[in-house]
């Protein structure tokens, strides 16, 4: 018996599983670019910073992505991005809008919405407190650190509290 | 011998894939298919007649002979409706201007969907004016009933489901003659890749 009788089925099944392959092997990408870690924060602040980073950056996946997207960049003129989004600035009202929710006009780099983003009354100060630095700090953003002490005393404020 | 081999394995190598790239009607045809001695009926998706974003009415026939995605959506989901919208999005960018092609987006929450509501989501959404993406409220057809017996995917009102209204994330392609050729997660980039595939297959 020639050796060729092996090897010929062999290489043809190697040569079709290659040559079929095709673009079915395709990777699934790693989204994000990891934390922009704020300059001047201690080695205690820093490490904490990037702990509430990641659990924020799961809890972003749970409450917000379906609508906000992987990437922060919303859909169209229907959902606002929160990647190099100027309402960040606002840090006050981002925090309020993650626990309450947030309907009619707001106007992000420039662009007016009109929708209706659901409240969280489930998340907690220590919860809204990550996903704020996950979301301040993802996709290139830089808007530092926000501590549940922080959170807690913005929320107590939030005039859907009143 | 080498040669030869090698050429064996190139000539056999093509024919193998060859399989998974024959033009059309290698898609299968969904539903109760009743073949007799001298005829076959496909299940087709039937009459409907709805108002589209500009009130203009949309029926069966509008939808003769051309391929189309069909899906199920309302403006005030909470949950899937952005991934479908957005994936939706990317099959409109790469058909929406052929006259063989449609969308029809059906709002299942008819009652808040009105015209203007589907107009101005389209245009928020970034599709044109008189487009080929007809978004669907309102006019003669239930479209429960036609979300359940006729295209098979669950489109129900239900209190208790996030926004009130159970849903299915399907993109359904139909082809030229109404019959159903391919469901599709409409959440899914993959499928929704897949999707656009097979739309090319029905089109060429
Ligand atoms: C159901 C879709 C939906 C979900 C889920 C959602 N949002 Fe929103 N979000 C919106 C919409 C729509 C607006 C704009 C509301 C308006 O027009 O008043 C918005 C606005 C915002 C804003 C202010 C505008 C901006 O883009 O900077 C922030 C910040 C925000 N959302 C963060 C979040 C976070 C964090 C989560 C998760 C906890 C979340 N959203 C979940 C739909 C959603």
């Amino acid at each position: 018996m020639s050796l060729y009788h092996y090897i010929v089925p062999a290489l043809l099944g190697w040569f079709c599983l290659t040559a079929c392959s095709g673009d079915s092997g395709k990777q699934e990408q790693q989204q994000g670019t990891g934390p922009s870690v704020p300059a001047g924060l201690d080695d205690a602040t820093e490490m904490k910073f990037k702990q509430y980073w990641t659990h924020g950056r799961r809890l972003y996946k749970q409450h917000c992505i379906g609508c906000h997207q992987n990437d922060g960049s919303g859909l169209a003129q229907l959902i606002p991005p929160l990647a190099g989004a100027d309402f960040l600035e606002n840090r006050e009202r981002v925090i309020c809008i993650i626990k309450h929710g947030q309907q009619g006009e707001v106007v992000v780099n420039g662009i007016t919405y009109d929708g209706v983003m659901p409240a969280s009354p489930q998340l907690q100060a220590l919860d809204i407190a990550e996903i704020a630095t996950y979301i301040l700090n993802a996709w290139g953003n830089e808007g530092g650190f926000v501590s549940v002490q922080q959170a807690d005393s913005i929320l107590n404020t939030c005039p859907e509290k009143q | 011998m080498n040669k030869s081999v090698l050429l064996m394995l190139l000539v056999l190598g093509a024919f193998a894939c060859s399989e998974q790239k024959q033009p059309k009607d290698e898609l299968p045809v969904y539903g109760e298919t009743i073949t007799t001695e001298t005829d076959t009926t496909y299940h087709t998706i039937g009459n409907f007649a709805f108002y589209n974003q500009d009130s203009v009415l949309i029926t069966d026939e509008t939808v003769a002979g051309k391929v189309y995605v069909a899906d199920f959506i309302f403006t005030t989901c909470p949950s899937i409706c952005i991934p479908m919208a957005k994936e939706m999005l990317r099959v409109y960018d790469k058909y929406g201007n052929n006259s063989d092609f449609m969308i029809l987006s059906h709002s299942i929450d008819p009652d808040y969907d009105t015209v203007p509501v589907l107009k101005e989501y389209a245009s928020r959404l970034g599709v044109a004016d008189s487009s080929n993406w007809h978004f669907l409220t309102g006019g003669e057809t239930d479209v429960f009933t036609l979300g359940e017996k006729r295209y098979f995917v669950t489109a129900q009102k239900n209190e208790k489901a996030p926004g009130g209204v159970l849903h299915s994330g399907a993109f359904i392609l139909i082809d030229g003659r109404g019959r159903i050729r391919g469901v599709y997660d409409g959440t899914d980039p993959a499928e929704v890749d897949k999707l656009m595939l097979d739309i090319d297959k029905l089109l060429n």
